[in-house]
């Protein structure tokens, strides 16, 4: 009666448990019946996987995750401090340059970053300079750690901005602290429940990550649990064979959701420290760089290019020159792999991504923010609902592709909806958090002003509620579209013969050999995320979706 | 202005509120307990008493956010809510003015206060003019299409307080209007809602945890102490005789003393404060309530006299300058008597001073004590 | 659902037209070329009609290059061919079975392995062509199936390296150190079938010193192609049809036909169990192993399993065949895996 309506809310709570079924729960259970029906069921199942194997793939995958969000946490908070606390030159333009690895799909970095300082890559071509360790642990900890540190600079930035810390660290400075004694005192402890989810964050992200060790983890015999899961099933997957990959990725969910479920409860004993206040930017610095200024604009501006701009360009050159070996002068050029890249089967598969992910991201946006709703007025039974949503994000693309494959391609086989339908669950999660965040910070006086102004329940949620909902929408519907523009784990399991992704036109160029059309696919992806992402940002007050695309839960850029 | 108060109470019919046997309760604990409260067309009336002494729930039950577990709320003669049935907040016709202003963040000043019109159908443009009106009657002429955040917190409860007026309220309900605002605005907006409720003749609550502020703005003040009400009464009353040592207490009665009669003779009472503290002398104009009363003396009444002169002498303990008169602590053989003064302290620490106590009895009731 | 159809199928021939006229490559020439010299002896068979689909581990252009002259040959049979990686594949029919409703009517697998488990997991039927007055290699025959045509594993090397391997031996020489690379056994089954092979004639030995002399092990003989052909590797065992279709695109590589014997591999055929159109879905599979299916593998760079295939056949004269017995190495599968993963991680 209190809350925000007085609906009889049954209905949509059924209809919420109906979906939440069919998304997670019958697809899921059946892939665990079919992973049970092989030759001496579960015993069966158990004796395919190599224990030992399994061991050395789950330390690998342990101990690189680990690395990864420690170097990323560091990275993330330093970046943090330097845009919301220091009189860093140009922070702004850094603030939004350094979210870029977010936008690149995982599988499009490994390969532009050999292609910029492997053997033969553009640092080899142009000063004999070479990192032959970028294949392998070094490599795939540095990259993980690189799309990583973006997410951890988000969450951190946000918690940076909640007025109360600014007023406390000035009551620091006021007894006596330093700049840096107050960071190490105040700052970084009135944090640290956004660092500790960010270094969740960042670790399960990297423990489910495909992309990134596929290329660079493979070819130095450097299993992990995701690679282990892909050679399970590149001997043409029997039921022993998803089984025992079945069994994989139970180990990598229960890893996720133990940690996910761990940021939860960090991120509700954190408080709403996401509020919007406004800091007041014309305070004193708390980092005064002096004299430091420009050298350290000059170090950001070289990590920007190093990381960032270099394997672009490395992958741009490898898209324009012939005969696979860069070439650096632009007379050279052939344009041919765009030509492949933007026609036939490629452009007829952009379209079809783009409209998965356009109508993905409408309907996880749309259908979490009514998740959200329904979860806020009754917890019980949607909050379980709700939960279980968050499955299909926790555990291998793969996994979910096979669990929709057994349970609904009788019916869907070939359709884009099959694809849609699987985009929808794995990414639901996103939805449903960011609107649950939302409503979480909504003040019920709010509603209450709505309704003591004459307002119905319904006309006040309408009026009140929707309006307040839609910048996190946005926010939603952005990650969700750009992540299932970039997804291929899901959709090369599950294309019919007219609905190949783009992605997958990807993996066909890279299986075919065509490096140059490789790259040329992997740059016009990244160039679409970039204007759809720059749209977004004019078309709103950018901060306040960066801001609030820092209080979703996991954006893990994996294939 | 004060002379009218009852006769305006008397001259309406209908009153424009009436609560009774209004109770609200939980499984594990009572927020509103078997309240009866009948208030006059026009009035105002704070509702004073500390945090969590239901002064919210009592407002929120009249808008209609809280329903009554017992009891019947009757707006403008109209049974609005019993345990049964419950009239919406939006069908009640109220304003209501929230401690953190509750502005909608995705809206412009004007759009926000023309809400209440919107929901009832009127025309834009007729709602936007008489939004406008409003806004300049709360001094904010101007600022009509700016976003509310981009506003002080004294402008915004400003803006709020025009939306509460806005859609023709036949009550405004205040919650904690003032408590959001710097002390300098608070005065300024006191006023503007005071002048606006009376040129309209608006019935208006007006919870407050601050007694100050609830004796110069109500015609009549409640006073609740855990979900009940102390007393109902206007501030002279409430100063005059309190109806227990909590409301004396609440009204600024700083020398409250249980304590056991020993005699009274010629208006002098004699007694013993409990926790065998020693002895105090008073003079009271009747004590008839028992031997184990409660003694109240407000600080003005305390007469700082030379030594030997007054009812008993003590030592002075402290003296110091509070708003513009001072206070005297006066130890008499370690109970703490205060005393106000005019003027600047006169007197200084270790003084032995005479004093004469000028108070009233009341009977002992639990809680009564500390 | 019919809504998500948005790409109507009429574009697909826009699409094979420009992949045609613009995509590199000689495979896409030499499917038109096919095409030609097929038409002409015969004008078609129209006893059958229908479609059917074929799970195919190709390139896009291989498998359509197959489909197109397929349908040259029976005018009224619409081949509906959906390419992919043997996993994917394989996992994808897997999960069919299980649903109950298997999409795919002919199976084309890349090797043995992989065929095998699709046939344990009972999803093909046990009929097979006949190979009546065909010489059949050993291990071209499985219970369910049949090899199609022939991947050899040869040697490629980036042009203008100072010395170049001749033999799988070579490879071991300190000269080669930190510049060899081979595809994983774990994740290509045509590696595996050359990394048992050699396994069988040199024993661990052989591939415990290559580690020692920093071998790179890429994903994939496509990778291997590739990483060589840009001079990331000097040297790398992959794929003939690999080096083929680098060298149409330009790649500066040469092949190297092992002296001790190139290891053939054979790309292995189907029909499923639950076709709906079986009479199409044999005839596919006949017209495969038969003398026309044979001269267009050859004109798209397969090499023929069956015939010889001449004047096409790419298979230089000289090159050296090993004689791999495929039912030993699917059978001691996975006890060759690990005994390479434990090298190789």
């Amino acid at each position: 009666m209190t809350r925000l309506g007085s609906h009889p809310e049954r209905l949509k709570i059924g209809v919420l448990v109906a979906v939440v079924l069919a998304l997670v729960g019958y697809p899921l259970v059946d892939l665990l019946r079919y992973a049970l029906s092989g030759p001496g069921g579960l015993d069966g199942a158990l004796r395919t996987v190599d224990t030992h194997q399994v061991g050395i793939a789950l330390l690998h995958t342990l101990v690189v995750s680990a690395l990864a969000s420690v170097v990323a946490t560091a990275i993330g908070v330093t970046m943090a401090l330097l845009v919301a606390r220091s009189d860093l030159p140009f922070r702004r333009f850094f603030g939004v340059v350094w979210l870029a690895p977010l936008v690149i799909p995982a599988y499009v970095s490994g390969i532009a970053w050999l292609d910029a300082y492997f053997r033969a890559g553009l640092t080899d071509e142009v000063a004999h300079v070479s990192a032959g360790w970028l294949s392998g642990p070094g490599g795939v900890v540095l990259l993980l750690a690189l799309q990583g540190a973006p997410l951890a600079y988000l969450l951190v930035f946000a918690a940076l901005r909640s007025e109360r810390i600014g007023a406390l660290e000035d009551a620091a400075r006021s007894s006596g602290r330093g700049p840096a004694g107050t960071i190490l005192d105040v700052t970084l402890p009135l944090i640290r429940a956004a660092i500790a989810g960010a270094m969740l964050l960042v670790f399960v992200s990297s423990a489910s990550d495909f992309g990134i060790p596929a290329i660079l983890a493979i070819p130095a015999g450097f299993s992990t649990v995701t690679t282990l899961i892909y050679s399970d099933l590149s001997f043409a997957g029997g039921a022993h064979a998803i089984a025992s990959a079945g069994a994989l990725s139970a180990l990598l969910g229960l890893v996720a959701m133990l940690l996910l479920f761990a940021t939860n409860w960090v991120g509700s004993s954190s408080g709403s420290a996401g509020g919007a206040t406004q800091s007041a930017a014309s305070s004193r610095p708390l980092l005064a760089l002096g004299r430091w200024r420009t050298p350290v604009a000059g170090v950001c501006a070289l990590v920007v290019v190093f990381t960032t701009l270099l394997p672009l360009v490395g992958l741009f050159l490898t898209s324009v020159s012939p005969n696979f070996q860069i070439v650096l002068q632009p007379g050279r050029w052939v344009a041919s792999a765009y030509t492949a890249a933007l026609s036939g089967e490629n452009i007829d598969a952009l379209g079809r991504s783009a409209l998965l992910a356009g109508t993905a991201g409408i309907v996880v946006a749309i259908g979490g923010a009514l998740v959200a709703i329904v979860v806020h007025r009754s917890r019980r039974v949607a909050g379980a609902a709700a939960t279980l949503l968050s499955l299909p994000f926790a555990l291998p693309g793969s996994v979910v592709a096979i669990a929709f494959l057994v349970a609904w391609q009788r019916w869907l086989y070939g359709t884009l909806l099959i694809i849609f339908l699987a985009y929808v669950a794995r990414f639901a999660v996103v939805g449903v958090r960011t609107s649950a965040g939302t409503l979480g910070a909504l003040s019920e006086d709010l509603v209450r002003a709505a309704r003591a102004s004459g307002a119905t329940p319904r006309r006040a949620f309408v009026d009140v509620v929707w309006p307040s909902l839609a910048p996190g929408m946005v926010t939603s519907f952005t990650i969700v579209f750009l992540l299932a523009l970039h997804e291929l784990t899901m959709s090369s399991l599950l294309y019919g013969p007219q609905t190949k992704t783009f992605a997958v036109e990807v993996l066909a160029a890279e299986d075919a050999g065509d490096a140059a059309l490789t790259a040329a696919l992997a740059i016009v992806v990244t160039a679409i995320t970039m204007i759809v992402l720059v749209g977004v940002l004019l078309a709103r007050p950018s901060r306040r979706v960066l801001a609030s695309a820092a209080g979703i839960e996991v954006p893990e850029w994996k294939v | 202005m004060k002379e009218t108060v009852e006769d305006r109470a008397l001259a309406s019919t209908t009153l424009a509120v009436e609560l009774s046997g209004v109770t609200i309760a939980y499984r594990d604990h009572v927020v509103l307990d078997r309240i009866d409260l009948e208030i006059g067309q026009g009035e105002i009336v704070a509702v004073v008493g500390a945090s969590g002494s239901g002064k919210s729930s009592l407002l929120r039950c009249l808008a209609g956010f809280l329903n009554p577990t017992a009891g019947t709320v009757r707006i403008g003669g109209e049974v609005v809510a019993t345990a049964e049935t419950s009239l919406p907040p939006e069908r009640r016709r109220i304003g209501f003015v929230f401690q953190q202003f509750a502005l909608w963040p995705h809206m412009t000043v004007r759009e926000n206060v023309a809400y209440p019109w919107r929901t009832r159908g009127v025309s834009t443009a007729e709602r936007a003019s008489r939004a406008d009106e409003l806004l300049a009657q709360v001094g904010l002429a101007g600022f009509e299409e700016r976003s509310p955040t981009t506003l002080s917190g004294g402008q915004q409860q400003r803006v709020a307080l025009a939306r509460g007026l806005a859609g023709d309220p036949s009550i405004l309900l205040l919650d904690e209007p003032l408590s959001s605002v710097d002390a300098a605005r608070r005065d300024e907006l006191q006023t503007l809602i005071v002048d606006i409720a009376r040129q309209r003749n608006l019935t208006t609550l007006v919870t407050t945890h601050d007694q100050r502020e609830a004796m110069t703005l109500a015609d009549r003040v409640v006073v609740l102490d855990a979900g009940s009400i102390a007393q109902f009464a206007t501030p002279l009353e409430l100063h005059e005789r309190p109806a227990n040592a909590f409301v004396a207490r609440f009204m600024g009665a700083l020398n409250v003393f249980a304590v056991t009669v020993i005699d009274y003779i010629d208006g002098v009472l004699i007694c013993e404060v409990d926790g065998d503290q020693g002895r105090i002398a008073a003079r009271v104009t009747e004590c008839s309530s028992g031997t184990d009363v409660v003694l109240v003396a407000r600080p003005e009444s305390v007469s700082v006299v030379p030594a030997g002169l007054g009812d008993q002498d003590g030592v002075v303990e402290r003296a110091v300058l509070v708003d513009g008169r001072s206070e005297v602590r006066v130890s008499v053989g370690g109970i703490v008597v205060r005393a106000f003064e005019p003027g600047l302290p006169q007197r200084s620490i270790g003084d032995s001073v005479g004093l004469i106590l000028e108070g009233i009895v009341l009977p002992r009731e639990d809680g009564a004590h500390r | 659902m019919t809504t998500f159809r948005l790409i109507p199928s009429t574009r697909r021939h826009r699409a094979v037209t420009l992949a045609l006229a613009g995509c590199a490559g000689l495979s896409a020439l030499l499917v038109s070329g096919a095409a030609a010299s097929t038409k002409s002896p015969a004008k078609g068979d129209t006893s059958l009609s229908g479609s059917i689909t074929v799970y195919a581990a190709l390139t896009t252009q291989g498998g359509q290059g197959f489909a197109n002259a397929f349908e040259l040959a029976y005018p009224n049979v619409h081949v509906t061919m959906v390419t992919g990686g043997s996993g994917a594949l394989g996992t994808q029919l897997a999960a069919q079975e299980q649903s109950g409703h298997v999409q795919a009517d002919v199976v084309l697998l890349a090797d043995p392995t992989d065929m095998d488990s699709v046939e344990n997991n009972g999803i093909l039927s046990s009929w097979k062509p006949s190979l009546k007055g065909r010489q059949i290699p050993l291990g071209y025959t499985g219970k369910d199936w049949v090899g199609a045509f022939t991947f050899e594993m040869v040697l490629l090397e980036h042009q203008g390296m100072a010395n170049p391997p001749q033999t799988w031996t070579d490879l071991e020489s300190p000269a080669l150190h930190g510049q060899v690379a081979f595809g994983s056994a774990s994740y290509s089954g045509t590696t595996f079938g050359w990394a048992a092979e050699l396994h069988t004639i040199y024993g661990w030995k052989y591939f415990q010193t290559l580690k020692a002399n920093g071998v790179r092990v890429e994903q994939s003989t496509t990778t291997v192609g590739t990483d060589v052909a840009s001079g990331k590797e000097e040297v790398g065992v992959t794929l003939d049809s690999v080096a083929r279709s680098l060298l149409a695109q330009g790649a500066a590589v040469n092949v190297v036909w092992p002296t001790g014997g190139a290891v053939p591999c054979p790309a292995t055929i189907g029909i499923t169990k639950d076709t709906a159109n079986a009479a199409a879905a044999k005839a596919f599979e006949t017209w495969m192993v038969s003398r026309p299916g044979q001269i267009v593998a050859a004109q798209q760079g397969y090499d023929a399993a069956y015939f010889g295939a001449k004047p096409t056949d790419p298979m230089p004269k000289h090159a050296k065949q090993l004689n791999v017995n495929w039912s030993r190495i699917t059978a001691n599968q996975s006890s060759i895996l690990s005994g390479f993963a434990g090298i190789f991680g």
